[in-house]
């Protein structure tokens, strides 16, 4: 058994080529931060602003979601960046944006359970969902790119926060276009799509990232 | 020299360096992997693969980091690795009985017929692991050499192979 280490060592150093190291620099970050936002501001301006904006726009709720959905995008991709190059130190680094999502996940549905008459009208929500997937799309790809470089040990948790930047980009877009800020809507057409984008992220990952 | 500045010198393609700190973590990984894995001859597979893990991320490490938290990362992602796959083999595939569908082949003919049609339904590579195992006789490490692949790899693709032989002929029964 010996002799296989010590032959595959020989292969090993056989193979071995100086390598251009790969790290994440706050240029990429930035990359994606305006690539999600160059698409919500695409979004905005085919479908239009909401048609409360202004009423919104000065509402604290209105504020925190937004600034909220920012703060997850940005922690989602440095959880995805740090945990594409293995280290003992960030592994647990994920638990973040995963808190920051269960939050306004909870939150969301807290505010349906607690509304006194739930307005138990759907709506279109159809184009709230292709809206959001449409602008998940290039911040994940962009996103699925840097990371693929790197050497993804955690490959299934990479997939899902890399695919919650995106969703955050997206559920900022449909914020800013969907003027309907019922419970249901928002629980039904918003944030459980994005759930089941997230989770689509683990069988993404899987055929986009290849194992160490 | 600390693994530290092997490692950095290895990044720049100093095969005597790679050399002193692949041999380094090996001998460091047997210490490690003897209190994680009790079976004996397995540590020795997975020392291999950590360290082609290694070889694969090199270009991962930043220098100003420390080296035993990546190096460590890696180890003990492989070594989860290697117990799932354990448990997944152990509970779903039982090589003995496996195994006696190719000892058969030369005593039962429409048995021949079935196994052939079964391996035939592999995919390219299961079908060459399996015919040089099975039916040319070659071992794994030998498998492994002739084909470039880690032995572990063999083994993993030789038990999807039986897998599938299984499934097959399942349902031709």
């Amino acid at each position: 058994m010996k002799k296989n280490t010590d032959h595959l060592i020989k292969d090993l150093v056989f193979d071995l080529k100086p390598v251009q190291i790969v790290k994440f620099h706050f240029s990429d970050l930035l990359k994606i931060i305006v690539a999600g936002l160059f698409c919500v501001f695409a979004a905005v301006s085919i479908l239009g602003l909401r048609t409360d904006i202004n009423v919104q726009t000065v509402t604290t709720k209105f504020v925190v979601d937004t600034l909220i959905l920012l703060l997850l995008a940005v922690l989602s991709i440095m959880a995805a960046f740090s945990l594409s190059v293995p280290s003992m130190n960030t592994r647990n680094i994920f638990r973040f944006p995963i808190f920051v999502f269960s939050l306004v996940l909870i939150t969301t549905v807290y505010s349906f359970l607690a509304t006194s008459n739930p307005f138990l009208y759907l709506g279109h929500g159809f184009s709230c969902v292709s809206e959001m997937i449409a602008i998940s799309i290039l911040p994940a790809a962009i996103l699925f790119y840097l990371v693929r470089k790197a050497a993804v040990i955690k490959r299934d948790l990479v997939g899902i926060l890399i695919l919650m930047s995106g969703v955050s980009f997206g559920l900022l877009g449909v914020q800013l276009t969907c003027a309907d800020s019922t419970p249901l809507h928002i629980l039904i057409w918003h944030f459980l799509p994005s759930l089941v984008v997230i989770i689509f992220g683990i069988w993404l990952s899987r055929r986009l990232i290849k194992k160490i | 020299m600390v693994f530290k500045q092997l490692a950095k010198k290895s990044q720049d393609g100093d095969g005597a360096a790679y050399t002193n700190l692949l041999q380094g973590l090996n001998s460091f990984l047997k210490n490690y992997l003897r209190k994680r894995i009790f079976i004996q001859n397995e540590i020795d597979e997975v020392i291999q693969e950590i360290l082609l893990a290694v070889h694969k991320s090199l270009h991962t490490y930043d220098t100003e980091k420390s080296f035993m938290s990546w190096f460590l990362a890696i180890s003990e992602y492989k070594v989860i690795d290697y117990i799932r796959n354990l448990k997944k083999h152990s509970a779903s595939v039982d090589l003995n009985s496996i195994s006696h569908f190719f000892s058969a082949i030369n005593t039962d003919s429409d048995l021949k017929i079935d196994i052939e049609k079964a391996i035939n339904s592999l995919a390219t590579k299961e079908k060459n692991v399996i015919t040089l195992i099975k039916i040319d006789g070659h071992s794994i490490n030998e498998v492994a050499h002739q084909l470039n692949l880690t032995e572990a790899n063999v083994k993993v693709i030789a038990h999807r192979a039986y897998l599938n032989i299984k499934t097959y002929l399942g349902t031709q029964t």
